[in-house]
Order: C-alpha cells, then structure tokens, then sequence
C-alpha cells in the first residue's frame, strides 16, 4: 500500500463541517489543445495478445469523439528476439494475437504514425501474475466492498494492477408476456423481462505489498457498490483480472491516480505532467502519454445474489415511477404508437390488456441485452 | 460641606500623627428622649468641649433616643450611628465630623514621613478609608515623594543611568513598551519584554513620567545622583481613558525605528471577529499587509511571498514547528495566556535568524504575583481555562492555561453517516513561571503542550504534537548591561496508524527535536547608543520517518529512515545609533555556520546527470559526529530612520536571512503530514534578501497613522518538487526535489486609526511572488525554466476591521477581506487511457481560483464594570463569512466514472454563527 496516505485523505474535506461543500466548476478556456500523441499498449502474455490503442489529447470539456491515429504502423519487439507487426484495425487499435511470449524477455513497441514520427517505449520485462487467491466482498448498510487477495511465494510481485467487468441480471417492473403486432395481440416469444448489463472499470486500482514483509495483497479495494445502485437486485457478477506492473509502472500509474482521480481534500498534492515510458525518438522534449506493460494475467470471477445481501437491504424497489394501466379491447386499435408496451391481460375473462411504458417493460431500453452470458 | 472640607484639609495639613481621644475626659450622663441630632448637639456642645461639624440636611431623619450614664461619646455616638452608613471621626481638638459613606482621615497614613507608627495607634478603625483612596493617596504619595538615587554626592555634572522594571501593581506582571522619559530634553526609552528600562540622563532633579497602554500615568520625582535603580509599579487602569492610549504608542510608527513590524496586544485582537469563537493569533496576522495564507482552513501564513515554513514562530522563545490545530482552523496559541504578539517582516535584527521571510513572536503573559485568579471562556467547539497566582507573593508566579476541543462531540452529533466514524479533537497546555531571585536576577520557565488527533470517516488516525520548554535567566549586570540567557527544547512529532487491514495495518511517524541555547546581552552605552549581542546555538536531531506493523498480523516490515543531526550556531552584534534627533541606525550582522552531522549514509550521484536514483554511484557512511557538511555565511542587517517634519518619516531596511532546515510540502496548503528536512549535501540552506522602504506619517493630532512600504526580496535555493514527488519514507529524497529560486515584491498601504470610538484599519497590498526552477536537466525544470506564480501569490488583497464601541459595555466589529484567487494549475487537455477521460496538466500555476472575499461581525457585550465582583463575564456573538459567499478553497479535476468532472471545494459556504462565553475572576 504505497499509496495509503493520499487515499485516505479523500474525506478530509468533509471537516468544512457540515459547511464544506463541492461545486461544479467549468474551467476558464485554455489554450489550442496541444495534440499529444496517447499510447496505450499492454501485451496480455496470458491471452498471447498485445494490444495497442493510439489517439490524441483534445480540449479540456470537449465533446468532440475521441480523435484516433489510424494508419500508423505498430510493431512489438522482443528483445534479442523477433519483431511482430500489429494489424491495424481502422479505429485507432492495434492488435495481434497468437504472439509467441517467453517469461522475464523483455518487450518494446515502435509506433511510427502516418506523418512520420517515431515513437519507441522503454523495454519492459514480462511479469509473471501469481493466481488471485479470492475475491470477497462485504455488505454494510452504505452497499457492497469487493476486494481482491492476492500472494506471490515468489515475492517477485509485488506491484498489481487490477481490472474488472461486472456483469448484473435486472429486470423489468413489469414483465410481459404479449405483443401488440400488426393490430393484432400475439404472444410474446422474447423476453424482455431479464436482462444482463456489463461495465469495464474506469478506476485506476492498483496496490503494492512493497512495504510488506511478504508479498501478499489482503483485501485490496476493488469495486464499490452503493445502496442506491440496482446492479444487486437479482444476481451481479464481477471478473477480476490481475497483472503485475515494474516498480515504474506502478509509479506512473500512482502518479495518475493521485493527479486525476484522488483530488478535492484540503492537502491535494500540486497537480503535476504525468509522463510515461514512451518517448518521441526525434525529439525527447516531446512530451508522449500512455504507457506499455507486459504481462500474464489471472483472472477470477464470483457472483453476488441477492438472497446474500437482502437482510441488509431489504426493501428494494424496482419499479420507481412505473405505473401500470389497462386499456380495454375496444380501445386496442388505437393502441402501440405511444412508446408504450402490452404486458398481460386483464381479466377472469379477457377484458383488455395492462400496458405500461416501454422503459418499464422492456429492459433493453436500460443499456443492458436480453441475451444471456455464457457464465451465467 | 465647604467647611467641613477645608477643614478636613486643615487637618490633613496641620494635624501631627500622635495618640488622640482627647474626648475621653469628657463622660456624659444624659437622658436623650426622641430628639433631633440637631438638639442632641447642642446639649452635647453646651456640657462638653467637643465641637461637631456636620451637613444639617443630612442628619434630618437621625434622632436620638437614649439614656447614657458616665458613657464617653464615642459610645453615645456608636450606639447612635449603629447600623447607619453615617461615621464620625474627633480629632485632638475634641472637633467631631460627621460624613455620610465614607469616613475621614484625620491622620497622615502610615509612613508619610517615613516613620510607621504602627503599634501606638490602638484605633486602626477611624483609619478605614476606602480601598479606593487608599490607593489613590499611596499613587499621590510615591509621585510626590523624591526617590534619592545614587551615593549622595555634590557632583551632579554628567550623565547618569536609571534602570528598573515597570511592573502592574495589581498583578506584579511587567508592563512591556511602556514609555518611561523625562520631559525636558526630550529622552525616553520604552521597556522591554521584562518590563525593563534603562535611561541615561542628566544628574540632579528629575520627573520621570511613565506611560503605557491601559495603565494609569505616572510621575516619580527623583533626585539622581549617580546609576541607579528604580522599579515602579502602575496601576491598571480600569476605566482606560483615551488619552492614556494615545499617548502610548501613538509615535511608534513615525518614530520608532523598527519598519515592516506589526504589533498586537491581546486587546486588540479580541475585539476582532473571530471564526468558531476564538481569538486566533495567525487569523489577526492575516488582517495585516503583506500577511496571506493559502485559503482558510489552511495551515500557516505566507508573509511577503514566503513559504510557510519560512517563518520563524517563537512562543517565549521556544521554536513552534506546527501552530495550527485541526487543520488550521484553530492557532495553538491560548488566547488567555497571550500577551502580545509581534511579526516583524523586515528590518529583521540581527538578533533573529534561521528563517527567511518573518519572525512571529508570541509572548505569554507572566502571572499575576498578587493574587490567585483565572479566565476561560466556553464556545461550541472549544472550551479553555486559565489559573494565575502568585506562588511566592510579589516574587514567584505561574500562569497556566489549558484549552480543549469537543468539537470530536460536534462531529458525531451530526446525523450524517459520513461523520460515523469521524473524530477530530486537540488540546493545547502551556504555562510559565517567573521568578524574581533578587533585584538583579530573574527566572523565567515555560512550556507548552499542543496535540493533534483527527480520523476522519476512515480507519486512518492522524495525530501530532508540539511540545517545548524553555528556561530564561535574565541578569542584570548593572545599570547598562543586561543579558539574558535562554535554554530551549522542541519537539514535533506526528503518528498515522491505521488497523482496518490486518496485514497492512501500519504506524508511521516522524519526529524532529531541536534543543538550543543562547545568550544575548544588551548594553545601553548611552542615550543614543545601544548595543546588543549575543551567541546561539541549535543542535537539531530529525527522524525522518519510520513505518513499524500494528498489531500481530500485520506483516508491514520495519523501515526507518537514518536520523539526521544538524548543529546550528550563530553570532551576532548590533548597534542602535541616533546620530541626530532626525536621523537613527542600526547596523547588525549576524554569522551563522551551519554543520550536517553523522552519523549518516550519504549518496553519492553523477554529477552530470540528473539527480535520480538510477544516477546513484555510491554511498558513504559517516560517523557519529563527523561533520558531513558545513554552511555559513554572513547575515547583515540594516535599518535606517530618517524624520521629516510634520509628523512623518522615511525608513529603509536591507537584511539577509540564512535558513538551514526547510518544510517539504508537495501539496498546496501545509499538510499535517508535512516532513522538516536539513540542509545536507545535496540541498543547501535558503538564502534571503530583502530591501524595503516605508514612508510613515500621522495625520490629524497624530490619530491617524498611514504608512507605505515597498519591498522587494530574493530567494535562493527555495525547495520545489518534481510532479509526484514521494515524501514520506523516501530514502533519497534529494531525488525528488529541485531548487528554485524565488522573487516576491510588493507595496503594502495601510491607514489605521488605532483610537477613539470608532478605530481599525484598511490596508491594501499589491505583492507578487514568484519561483524559477535553475536546474539543467528536463526532468527538473518546471514551466520550461521561467518564473512562475508561487502557490501562495495572491497579487491583490485588501482588509478592513473596523470597531464601534457604542459603550463601554457594548462593542461591534467588522471585518473585509478581499484577495486575489490563489494560482491553480489547469488541466491543457483530455485524452483517454484505460477506459476513462484522464487530464494532462502543463504549466504550473498559470490560471486562478475565483477572488475571495469574506465579511465577519461580531458583538462583545461586557457584564457590568464594577471592579468588585465574584466574576467579570462577557459575551461574544460572532458570524463568520456572513454573506455566505461559497469562496474557493481549491478547484480540482477528477476523471469519474470515465469522464472528466471540474469541481470546487469551499470550507464556507453559510455564514458561522458562534457564540462565546468569556469569564475572568
């Protein structure tokens, strides 16, 4: 935990005594964007896949999409060893599977864009990830703590990096079990009452047992999820992957970390250019941003129900501002052109069918797919 | 009336102190039935010799009605007046006044020619005068009385020197800057910390007056026949009259010779509004031109674009290395043991040294020698108390003072559960005591005690202490020469510990310890010349950091950074001289010489290369003792005074600071977690310069006093950090530092009227600061090598306190404050890494958080003033930030949930409401 100070200096703020407080602020304009070139390249030796995403830096609250170098040519050096190409995917990425990887050989990447300047990383050695031991969580009335357990025998680790996708089962308030199709009622074939919804982290989660006797990670924060989400209701899922970063790596990441996401206490260090391991071979003074890692990975996943965490949190409420009506068979004609879906039908004998709004019945319309994962 | 008073006068003249009762021969047997006193007197005055003298409407409602048998008249009369607030008094000349309240004296007191007459005088009764009078007449007595100084001689050709103490009658304290001068020729002197003066003037007669704030005004008449002593006691005054203010201190700015200083007494400060309910030393120094710090909240000041830690702060005397509590919102200093406290921002004798940028000066008041008493005061947050007394009356007294916060009581009142599991509490205890062993030596011991201790919605405690003490011996070893001696030590120390994870639950901790010595001797040579000088030395031990396991399944390993030893010595002469009446100087330097001791590792690094842990060559061990490296240098001082006519003057200063253990801070306000570090071989001492120039000049009868000062300053070797930089546990943390050099100028107006029923002050100060990194590699140059903003450089700022006493019960305060918005560095551009919207930040400094402006009232309402009562209370209702302007602390960017999010954190944002309760008994 090298990093213990400045994360738990996050609530210092608060001692404003119930008076403190945090405002939107919207920067004055600064000047042109600078149009530094991101690299982003990590070499999965797990998954034999180096994957390399080049782009640009744009105006600060610019809404414009991320502007992307396509057409550069991007090639992955071992040292002592052979170079690969990677293919150019037209979208700013650069990927290559099925690379051969030898454990402890030390990697580079040469980029060289389409106005021909050269950018090279530092060599980095191939990290060897010890297995996770285990991912838990713990349940407070705030939400859900999950933490990552990780040891190296070895003690050759000893800086991580974690990364996840989380996955949750939500469902519909209302479920429904026809159609409105062509003027006609017909029975509804999909469903559209469960769905799945992922999210990759954003978080830079990192942690370092270099000030710890053994190499061991006990219970590193991964994720956080707060009593107000619904990613618990039915079943969630997370799948932790873990690498292992160089001391340099572990510093440029830190370094990002306390810059960008551990901000807004009374004893915020000075923001400060965080630069990483890739240089501008023509010109060193160039600033570049990104930086390239090697290594294995591993990975775990567990699964949360709710029935684990109910007592806790026992009065959810799914259906938060749906309401449901019944339109009768004489009406039926006139119905399905108002963003509203049929859910059942009404009555000992039919009478009409309930319908409600289509954000209440169809769980697509809240990010997720119907389809469901292969691990589920 | 008239009569009886002349004749009272009469008495007082003409009466000689022996024995009376001449009434005793005359017995009276009588049968006095229901009659007026009027009729009583005449049968008295037709049988006997006694003679009454009384004022007939007042003894209307007094008849008698008795029978007396061979009684004297003093019975008749006591049976009379029994339970009546009338008294009477009959001198040898069987004469009998009758007063109403008060009674006569018909004898001179006790010694007023020097002779007691204790002991023949049986009736001490009819001596019962009021405490009141009593006093007064003592006053009149010693003013009139001729104080024979010096061997009786007949040569009174030449000069002689009187010294002494000026002392509160009432409390034995000293009275310091009291001005004690002969009128004619004009030559005064102002006591000194001790309450000491030293005055050469002619031999012969003299009237020495005294004055000082809140203090009667006194004379003593002397006969000076050669050097000697005179301590004389002032009385308080109660009720101050204007005019004694005025007459104190009202000069000092013109004519004093000292520029760039602001001075403070504790009455002052009071008066001004207040945040949570207390008196805050460093919130009063922020008032004052030239005086910033980095928002509230913040720990520390910035005096003229000087870091924080480039401050010299003393509490009698002893260095205080952290003078905030809980996180700045409170200074360490107890307002009810204060004295005064003085920041001097240049023109800097020679006498300090060690920082850069200003020396603060906080001086405890010495306890009252008379008697047992106390103050405290109670607020929402904090509550504090003092004692005071006399251990050896009139030669020994303590003074302590405790103050503690339950605002840990206030944090959990909150129905919040982000307060669940916060706390935040300090204490601070500090006490002296004086001891005066004879006419020449006194001894003075004081400490201090300040803790720290915050967690905050985290597993995470924080804690730091203060602590010092210092012994000071003064001596005097005759007329013009004084030294004082002074032993000191300080510690500061802080703790983080956590236990929420088992196997990472750490103790952190770093501590520094400065133990030092002084001697300095003051030697008044004569009226226009004063010479000081004196030696000090400081051994500094500093433990940098270490990191220990908590708790048996921590697996934390044991790391400890090597100790560091630094030897601090200097020594110093300076010279006050008056070469005309218009025209003074002082001319001082100061040598110090610094040593980095072993034993210690010293890395060694590429000297072409940056400095950076992989341009490591090697290390070399050092010995216990073994001198590393030695700094030193000259330090001079200059000041000069030059008076123009009308009531103004002109001063410029020059002085040079030298610096040898600096504040590593990478964040932009102190951090409680803030590392000391000593000048070694790799980061070498600070070095100041300054030049400043002041024109001064009071206006109206001397009640307003304007003044401007420009200053200018250099600074070498200031401390930067390269982005990231790690200090905590860094082995080699001269990797991760770059010099700077800094510059910072400035004009600083201010128009005070420090008297009358409405007085304050406005300032304006336009000031600028900035550093320049001079390093050569890439690595270590910030914003490419030009100078850019200091955190701390807030080029506009304007204060006002104003205070209306609508009574002498009754008083209201406002205060302004305005300033320029601190530097910010702001993000240049987004990009995206890893799924989420990162900033890249270029520049640093080149933008700024929005103005800040804040409005503070406040009401102190007194109890009734009578002197007599079991406890004077007062109370104090105060709004801070009353127009609940949400003013910018910091503004920051966070990437969140994959997207950039600007944001703005302010402490303030409703006005603070406190109210205080104040005692005094």
């Amino acid at each position: 935990m090298k990093n213990i100070i400045p994360m738990k200096f996050k609530h210092i703020w608060m001692i404003g005594i119930l008076i403190g407080c945090i405002e939107p602020y919207t920067p004055p304009k600064t000047e042109n964007n600078p149009d530094i070139l991101v690299v982003d390249g990590f070499l999965d030796a797990t998954k034999k896949e180096c994957i390399v995403s080049l782009s640009k830096t744009k105006k600060l609250g610019s809404i414009e999409p991320l502007s992307t170098e396509i057409g550069a040519i991007v090639s992955l050096v071992e040292k002592g060893g052979n170079t690969v190409v990677l293919t150019d995917n037209r979208n700013g990425t650069y990927s290559l599977s099925n690379i051969p990887v030898t454990l402890k050989k030390e990697y580079q990447i040469n980029v060289k864009t389409s106005d021909q300047n050269e950018y090279s990383s530092d060599f980095v050695e191939l990290k060897a990830s010890p297995d996770i031991d285990s991912i838990t969580w713990d349940a407070t009335l705030d939400g859900i703590s999950i933490y990552a357990t990780t040891h190296d025998p070895t003690n050759n680790s000893k800086y991580y990096k974690w990364n996840f996708i989380e996955t949750w089962h939500y469902i519909s308030p209302f479920f429904s079990s026809v159609l409105f199709q062509n003027g006609t009622v017909v029975r509804r074939e999909d469903d559209i009452y469960n769905c799945w919804q992922e999210q990759k982290s954003t978080s830079i989660l990192i942690g370092s047992s270099n000030n710890l006797a053994e190499d061991i990670i006990y219970k590193n924060p991964i994720n956080f999820i707060p009593k107000s989400s619904n990613k618990y209701y039915v079943r969630y899922s997370i799948l932790v992957q873990q690498q292992v970063l160089s001391k340099e790596a572990f510093n440029y990441w830190n370094e990002l970390l306390k810059n960008t996401e551990n901000l807004g206490t009374l004893f915020d260090p000075q923001p400060s250019q965080v630069l990483g391991n890739i240089h501008n071979n023509q010109n060193l003074n160039d600033p570049v941003l990104g930086y390239f890692s090697a290594s294995f990975t591993s990975e775990k996943r567990i699964f949360i129900r709710y029935n684990e965490v109910a007592y806790l949190f026992p009065f959810i409420s799914i259906n938060r501002d749906c309401t449901e009506d019944t339109v009768l068979l004489a009406d039926l004609p006139r119905f399905g052109t108002t963003g509203q879906l049929l859910t059942n039908p009404v009555g000992i004998t039919l009478i009409g069918y309930g319908y409600s709004n289509v954000g209440c019945v169809d769980c697509r319309t809240k990010g997720g797919t119907n389809i469901k994962p292969k691990y589920w | 009336m008239i009569l009886l008073y002349r004749f009272f006068i009469i008495c007082l003249i003409s009466s000689i102190s022996i024995s009376l009762f001449g009434q005793q021969k005359d017995l009276i047997t009588a049968d006095f039935k229901a009659i007026k006193f009027e009729q009583f007197v005449a049968r008295v005055e037709s049988k006997t010799s006694f003679r009454f003298f009384y004022n007939p409407p007042l003894m209307d409602t007094v008849s008698v009605n008795l029978s007396v048998e061979n009684q004297p008249i003093t019975n008749i009369l006591d049976q009379i007046f029994n339970g009546t607030d009338f008294h009477y008094v009959i001198d040898q000349s069987n004469f009998v006044f009758i007063t109403k309240v008060r009674e006569i004296a018909n004898l001179l007191p006790d010694g007023f020619f020097g002779i007691s007459i204790k002991g023949n005088n049986t009736s001490t009764s009819t001596f019962d005068i009021t405490d009141y009078e009593r006093k007064e007449k003592k006053r009149s007595q010693t003013e009139t009385k001729l104080f024979n100084i010096g061997s009786k001689t007949n040569n009174l050709k030449g000069m002689a020197t009187l010294a002494g103490f000026v002392k509160n009658s009432l409390s034995g304290e000293p009275v310091i800057g009291a001005a004690v001068f002969i009128e004619n020729p004009m030559i005064g002197v102002a006591t000194d910390a001790f309450g000491y003066y030293s005055i050469s003037i002619q031999k012969g007669r003299n009237e020495i007056k005294i004055k000082s704030i809140g203090m009667k005004t006194s004379q003593r008449q002397i006969m000076l026949y050669g050097d000697g002593k005179l301590d004389i006691d002032l009385e308080e005054d109660v009720t101050p009259l204007k005019e004694v203010i005025v007459e104190a201190d009202r000069d000092v700015r013109v004519t004093g010779m000292q520029m760039g200083v602001e001075k403070l007494d504790i009455k002052t400060m009071k008066q001004m509004p207040s945040a949570l309910g207390e008196v805050d030393v460093l919130k009063v120094m922020l008032s004052l031109p030239g005086v910033q710090s980095v928002g509230e909240g913040a720990n520390g000041i910035n005096v003229r674009g000087g870091a924080t830690n480039q401050n010299l702060i003393l509490f009698n005397d002893a260095t205080i290395y952290n003078p905030s509590h809980l996180f700045g919102f409170f200074s360490t200093f107890n307002p009810d043991v204060l004295k005064s406290v003085e920041l001097y921002k240049s023109g800097i004798n020679a006498e300090y040294g060690g920082r850069l940028s200003s020396v603060l000066d906080v001086k405890s008041r010495e306890g009252n020698l008379k008697q047992i008493s106390g103050s405290g005061g109670i607020s929402p947050i904090t509550g504090r108390l003092t004692l005071e007394g006399p251990i050896i009356k009139d030669r020994t007294s303590f003074i302590i003072g405790f103050r503690s916060t339950y605002s840990d009581w206030l944090l959990k009142q909150i129905d919040s559960k982000k307060f669940k599991n916060s706390t935040a509490s300090f204490y601070d205890i500090n006490g002296n005591i004086s001891h005066k062993i004879n006419d020449k030596n006194n001894l003075y011991g004081s400490f201090y005690l300040s803790k720290d201790r915050f967690k905050l919605n985290s597993d995470t405690i924080y804690s730091y202490s203060d602590r010092n003490a210092s012994l000071k011996w003064r001596h005097n070893f005759n007329n013009k020469l004084f030294g004082i001696f002074t032993g000191g030590l300080s510690k500061y120390s802080y703790d983080i510990s956590s236990d929420k994870n088992p196997i990472n639950a750490f103790n952190l901790g770093f501590a520094i310890r400065q133990i030092n010595a002084k001697a300095d001797f003051n030697y008044f040579l004569n009226t226009k010349n004063t010479i000081s000088a004196g030696v000090s030395t400081t051994h500094y031990t500093l433990w940098p950091g270490s990191q220990k396991p908590n708790g048996e399944e921590s697996i934390v390993f044991e790391d400890k950074l090597e100790a560091e030893q630094g030897l601090e010595s200097a020594l110093y002469v300076g010279e006050n001289y008056e070469v005309n009446p218009r025209l003074s100087i002082y001319t001082g330097v100061r040598y110090s010489v610094y040593q980095y001791l072993g034993p210690k590792k010293v890395y060694q690094y590429f000297s072409d290369r940056p400095l950076e842990v992989r341009n490591t060559i090697d290390s070399v061990q050092y010995n216990k003792g073994e001198n590393i490296k030695t700094y030193h240098g000259l330090e001079p001082r200059f000041s000069l005074r030059y008076s123009l006519p009308k009531n103004s003057s002109v001063k410029f200063s020059y002085n040079r600071m030298r610096q040898y253990i600096q504040m590593l801070s990478n964040t932009s306000a102190v951090a409680p977690t803030d590392i000391w570090k000593l000048s070694d071989t790799h980061i070498q001492p600070q070095i100041g310069d300054q030049i400043s120039l002041g024109y001064y000049k009071n206006l109206g009868r001397k009640q307003i006093e304007t003044s401007a000062e420009v200053y200018y300053k250099l600074t070498q070797n200031a401390l930067d950090f390269k982005g990231g930089a790690k200090l905590l546990l860094n082995h080699q943390i001269e990797t991760d530092i770059v010099n700077a050099n800094g510059k910072a100028y400035g004009i600083e107006f201010m128009l005070k009227k420090p008297l009358g029923k409405l007085n304050g002050w406005i300032t304006y100060t336009y000031s600028r600061s900035f550093l320049q990194t001079k390093n050569q590699y890439p690595s270590e140059i910030i914003n490419h090598g030009k100078y850019y903003p200091s955190n701390y450089d807030k080029p506009h700022s304007a204060n006002f306190i104003g205070n209306y006493k609508f009574s002498r019960r009754f008083n209201f305060s406002l205060n302004m404050n305005y300033s320029t918005g601190r530097p910010l560095t702001i993000p240049l551009a987004q990009y995206e890494l890893s799924g989420s919207n990162r900033v890249y930040y270029s520049d640093r400094n080149k933008y700024r958080i929005p103005d800040y402006f804040r409005m503070d009232i406040s009401v102190n309402i007194e109890g009734n003033h009578k002197i007599k009562k079991l406890a004077h209370s007062s109370w104090t209702l105060a709004v801070y930030n009353l127009t609940g302007r949400n003013n910018a602390y910091s503004v920051f960017f966070v990437s969140k949930d994959g997207k950039i999010e600007g944001y703005k954190l302010s402490i303030f944002t409703k006005p603070v409401p406190t109210i205080t309760y104040n005692f005094r008994f």
